[in-house]
């Protein structure tokens, strides 16, 4: 639809208002849906029906302000602003480290005050942050230049260091998210195979250690090969995810008339977000939000590939398969494709922090759709 | 920088990691197809499994009504206490709700506290609380705040007359099932349909805030009124125990009253008796004691099934019995039926009879010598009745037999009805058929024996006993009644009518002299016979009877099984039982006394003595020279049998009470007003009465009793209607 732009390559367009469209359908589907889906917890554990729906709202607001912000800011600058985004996350993510609060045993949130953003977790950050910092990075290496240093030692410090700090929090999930999108912005870029084996060499070996060192792992990945062998205890989460899914058959129980969001789905706003719309929309309704996530990669993937300068293309490519990433991962944890881990379903899961740096990072993508090739 | 070619090269890639990306979206579209569409009805089954919660309501069970309407078997309403642990848990007050459970329902607190700690949506804590304990629990709860305590509406049963009729009534199991007697028999017409209520749960055990509730509507249980009578039930019961206590009796008695003209048994006992709000305790301590001491746990166990097998067993209806000289009614029957005898055939006994090789004895052993056949069933002769079986024959002998219903059980609606045993015809020969002419060598029920007596005091129609009079609804509406049913035509009415006078004879003249009551012409025959193995002393003694002679109303079966007390003629120690019953009972029915003008000028009218003090009312009966007895120990009379202006016979004896009679007959009205009718129901049920109100279920804690029908402290009969009006 933009081919008569092909004409002036150099000159910036109108941006992708698909991807747009999608962001604010994507979005705003997300909200109803938390509303529908925290009702119930938050009844419980807030006292307040709409807690979290009432911290949602100001999080889109402010999280659409960025996305206009960052759809204006010509992505170049991240060249530069890049590597002081990093430092400023690493900043966020040491305050985490010393002042951060604890929920159910993970150290991952600060506390702001700022109404509507009682607590800010500076992890979202970190996997935008990476992403812009990689891709320009990569962008400074030629290819056919590549070297084993010229690669891993950014990768070391890039990639390592905040991975480190989030192995402490612990936030192993998004260390996956992280380390999977880095990986496949090595693989866009053309890294030499060789170069592979020692950090898949390491992934295989880290997940190993993690995965015998903390018994929970281990037991997820049990509960995962059958969840119904210990349906009271660690396959609860999955057999309560597939009975929602299971509930919903093809038209779904109907909008806010789901039962597993009543104390039996854990999470059902967050994590569990997606089952409680196939539990209440159905097959149907599930597959809808699917097709979105699917629409919104190509987009990205359509601006990434039409972009003509390798900065833009590594950024578009990064930020969608950030974000497609855990669309995809959180669903098939749903669906027990995959074993359990805490994954969120970007736009949907409640969680201010989240929406406002999703939100950027399309800002971003859209900013470059402006620029083709 | 060679964009381009970096560029072209970077797309490339693009595209096969979209094409992975694509898979992985596939994997999850194939699962969510396969989680929702192929295996989604069974989550789906599951889930909702998972989220309800399914109750039974077990509807109120029907009541067991007397034919007055009297209340035998009543259910009140009672309440399950249950948790919900884990809403206890995050409550916070685990070991305060735990001691309050503890306390008020008395149950151990470690059974409590475990519960508390189960991982389960549902734990009971107690059945079948009483209202007012639970109302105080629901208070407290209320008041502390304490959640996750829940009530559910049962119901318990309870009988007011505690051990009247208790064979017959028989009693249920915890579980509300019909375990024996009557509530047995007529469980699935007393317990109606259970109803079910599915609610929602949320899954920390929780309501759901959206209304998912579906309500299966329990269908109450029929009411079953009974041909007994409560009245002449407490007759028989009185003097049947008297009789057991005077005669030290070791095997236990029953008794009967039937209704004559309809088969109706008005009255049915057997003693000793135990009480049907207890059944499974013993009613002999010294039993329980040689239990306690039996120390294997199986064996105890054993003996313990045993013994409240034994106690629960209604020998009326289940042990047969060898009814010797009461049969000679049925031989004189069939003898004069089939013509082979008359009132004047004549007869010689010399002491004994020589058949086939034996030498039978009377039980006179030196002979009554030339007799006629009335001469002959006043002595109660063995040899007249030897006699009159040769006359007779086998063949019609057995005919007779069969068709006065011995060979057959009648069909009452009472557990363990047995037919009694007979010869088989290869045995049934000479000796045997002379021993049966007196009554010996074969056994039948009480019931068969009563139902045979009543067949020749009624024209010869032999009617089968039946004990439920109807099945009616809550509004008293009938669902179905039972009538009487003429089984056959034994004997003519002639030689039924001819029998009659006999047996009168026999009363007034005969063997059956103790059952003589002054103005009523009582007709009927004693019996006693020595158990098997024989000489080892140990009889039955028996008396059958009916009245009026003239116009038979009433039969009545005693037997006193193994008595021990000196004494076990039938003529002496069963006799008077059956006469004193029979007395009670013709008089209660308003049955007339035939009195010569002789007798009449003897006759008195019982003077009022209730209100009076002690000695006034002993002085006033003085006065009018009629016996008395005084019950009880207080200075006031508060009742009297017979009531005040009844007239009777010299020979009468008046019965003063001064305490609040027995739980069976008087009860104390409790103060209800200001009561809710919840309340109301449950005092008044536990004083034996009955509470009889219109008020609607939601109002039923909340509106409060402003009058009853009978004031506090006055006394009624049990099981009596106390009106009240509730606003």
């Amino acid at each position: 639809m933009t081919k008569h732009q092909n004409e002036t390559p150099s000159k910036k367009g109108s941006f992708d208002v698909w991807l747009f469209i999608t962001v604010i359908i994507l979005t705003v589907f997300g909200l109803v849906m938390i509303f529908s889906a925290s009702i119930p917890s938050a009844r419980a554990y807030q006292n307040d029906s709409l807690s979290f729906v009432k911290s949602q709202i100001p999080a889109i607001g402010v999280g659409l302000v960025m996305m206009l912000v960052c759809a204006s800011i010509d992505y170049r600058v991240y060249k530069k602003l890049a590597i002081w985004i990093f430092v400023l996350n690493i900043v966020l993510l040491l305050a985490v480290a010393f002042f951060g609060s604890t929920i159910n045993g993970a150290k991952r949130w600060l506390s702001l005050p700022i109404p509507g953003l009682r607590s800010f977790q500076p992890s979202e950050i970190t996997k935008v942050s990476v992403v812009l910092i990689m891709a320009s990075v990569l962008s400074n290496i030629e290819p056919s230049k590549q070297t084993f240093l010229k690669i891993y030692t950014p990768l070391f410090v890039f990639v390592g260091i905040p991975a480190l700090m989030l192995l402490k929090q612990p936030h192993f999930s998004a260390i996956i998210i992280i380390g999977l999108t880095v990986g496949s912005m090595l693989i866009c870029y053309g890294m030499k195979l060789k170069y592979y084996l020692p950090a898949a060499g390491a992934a295989v070996a880290g997940i190993t250690i993690l995965a015998f060192t903390s018994p929970y792992r281990m037991q997820r990945i049990l509960a995962y090969r059958n969840p119904f062998l210990d349906k009271q205890g660690d396959g609860w989460q999955i057999v309560q995810s597939l009975y929602a899914i299971g509930s919903g058959g093809l038209f779904g129980l109907g909008l806010t008339r789901g039962r597993q969001k009543h104390m039996y789905l854990p999470e059902p706003q967050n994590d569990y977000i997606f089952s409680v719309i196939c539990e209440e929309l159905g097959l149907i309704g599930g597959l809808v939000v699917l097709i979105l996530f699917v629409f919104l990669f190509i987009r990205c993937m359509k601006v990434a590939l039409e972009c003509p300068d390798p900065l833009g293309l590594y950024m578009a490519f990064g930020l969608g398969m950030l974000i497609i990433i855990q669309a995809v991962f959180n669903m098939a944890v749903a669906t027990n494709v995959i074993p359990s881990t805490g994954i969120m379903l970007p736009f949907f899961s409640a969680g201010g922090t989240g929406i406002v740096v999703n939100m950027a990072a399309m800002g971003i993508v859209l900013n470059i759709s402006r620029h083709k090739g | 920088m060679a964009a381009p070619n970096i560029i072209h090269k970077a797309k490339k890639r693009i595209i096969y990691i979209m094409i992975a990306v694509f898979f992985m979206f596939s994997a999850v579209v194939i699962a969510l197809v396969d989680t929702t569409l192929i295996k989604g009805p069974q989550y789906k089954k599951e889930a909702i499994e998972q989220q309800t919660r399914d109750r039974l309501i077990t509807p109120p069970r029907g009541t067991i009504y007397d034919r007055n309407m009297k209340p035998l078997a009543v259910s009140a309403s009672v309440e399950t206490v249950s948790i919900t642990p884990k809403i206890v848990r995050d409550d916070g007050f685990k070991e305060e709700v735990a001691k309050l459970l503890s306390e008020t329902l008395e149950v151990d607190i470690e059974e409590v506290r475990a519960k508390i700690e189960k991982q389960s949506a549902y734990e009971p804590i107690k059945k079948k609380v009483e209202k007012d304990v639970a109302n105080k629990l629901r208070a407290v709860l209320e008041e502390k705040e304490y959640h996750g305590i829940s009530f559910e509406e049962e119901s318990k049963r309870y009988y007011p007359g505690g051990n009247v009729a208790a064979h017959v009534i028989g009693f249920t199991g915890t579980d509300g099932q019909g375990l024996w007697g009557l509530e047995m028999i007529c469980d699935s017409v007393l317990k109606g349909k259970p109803g079910r209520i599915v609610t929602a749960k949320s899954g920390s055990g929780g309501e759901m805030p959206y209304k998912y509730e579906r309500y299966h509507t329990p269908e109450s249980g029929s009411n079953v009124v009974l041909t007994i009578d409560q009245t002449m039930q407490h007759f028989l019961e009185k003097h049947l125990e008297t009789a057991v206590i005077d005669n030290k009796i070791n095997n236990g008695a029953a008794g009967i009253i039937m209704d004559v003209k309809t088969g109706e048994i008005l009255a049915m006992a057997t003693k000793p008796d135990f009480d049907l709000n207890n059944p499974f305790t013993l009613n002999n301590p010294q039993v329980s004691a040689e239990l306690a001491a039996i120390p294997d746990a199986k064996k105890r166990q054993q003996s313990q099934s045993d013994a409240l097998s034994k106690m629960w067993r209604n020998k009326a209806v289940v042990d047969s019995y060898e009814p010797g000289s009461t049969f000679k009614i049925i031989m004189s029957a069939i003898g004069l039926e089939t013509g082979k005898i008359n009132l004047n055939t004549s007869f010689n006994c010399n002491g004994y009879k020589q058949v086939g090789g034996y030498r039978i004895h009377c039980w006179k052993t030196v002979g009554h010598g030339v007799q006629n056949f009335v001469e002959g069933i006043k002595n109660s002769c063995n040899p007249v009745f030897m006699d009159i079986g040769e006359k007779i024959g086998k063949e019609d002998f057995y005919k007779f037999y069969k068709a006065f219903g011995f060979t057959e059980r009648t069909g009452i609606e009472l557990n363990g009805e047995t037919t009694g045993i007979f010869f088989t015809p290869q045995n049934f020969n000479v000796t045997e058929l002379a021993t049966s002419s007196f009554g010996q060598g074969f056994q039948v029920t009480p019931l068969q024996m009563i139902t045979a007596v009543s067949a020749v005091a009624n024209d010869g129609k032999l009617l089968r006993p039946y004990i439920v009079k109807k099945y009616t609804d809550n509004d008293g509406n009938v669902i179905k009644e039972f009538e009487t049913d003429v089984v056959r035509q034994v004997i003519s009415e002639e030689t039924s009518g001819l029998l009659c006078q006999v047996l009168e004879n026999v009363v007034t003249d005969g063997s059956g002299k103790s059952a003589f009551i002054k103005g009523y012409h009582i007709a009927g025959k004693t019996g006693t016979s020595e158990k098997q193995p024989r000489g080892n002393q140990k009889y039955i003694a028996s008396f059958v009877g009916f009245a009026p002679a003239n116009d038979p109303q009433i039969a009545c079966l005693i037997i006193l099984d193994e008595p021990e007390g000196g004494q076990h003629m039938g003529g002496i120690i069963a006799a008077p039982v059956v006469k004193r019953i029979m007395e009670d009972c013709l008089r209660y029915l308003g049955v007339e006394p035939d009195l010569t003008e002789e007798e009449k000028e003897k006759e008195y009218t019982v003077p009022d003595c209730i209100g009076k003090p002690v000695d006034t009312a002993r002085e006033m009966l003085k006065y009018t020279s009629l016996k008395y007895k005084i019950e009880g120990k207080g200075e006031i009379v508060l009742d009297q049998v017979p009531k005040a202006n009844v007239v009777v016979a010299e020979s009468a004896t008046v019965i003063l009470y001064t305490e609040e009679r027995t739980e069976a007959e008087k009860m104390v009205v409790p103060d209800i007003i200001g009561k809710t009718y919840n309340e109301a129901y449950k005092i008044v049920s536990d004083s034996g009465l009955t509470l009889e109100a219109t008020v609607t279920e939601e109002l039923a804690d909340t509106l409060k009793c402003v009058s009853q029908s009978i004031e506090a402290g006055q006394f009624a009969d049990a099981g009596s209607v106390i009106k009240a009006e509730f606003k």
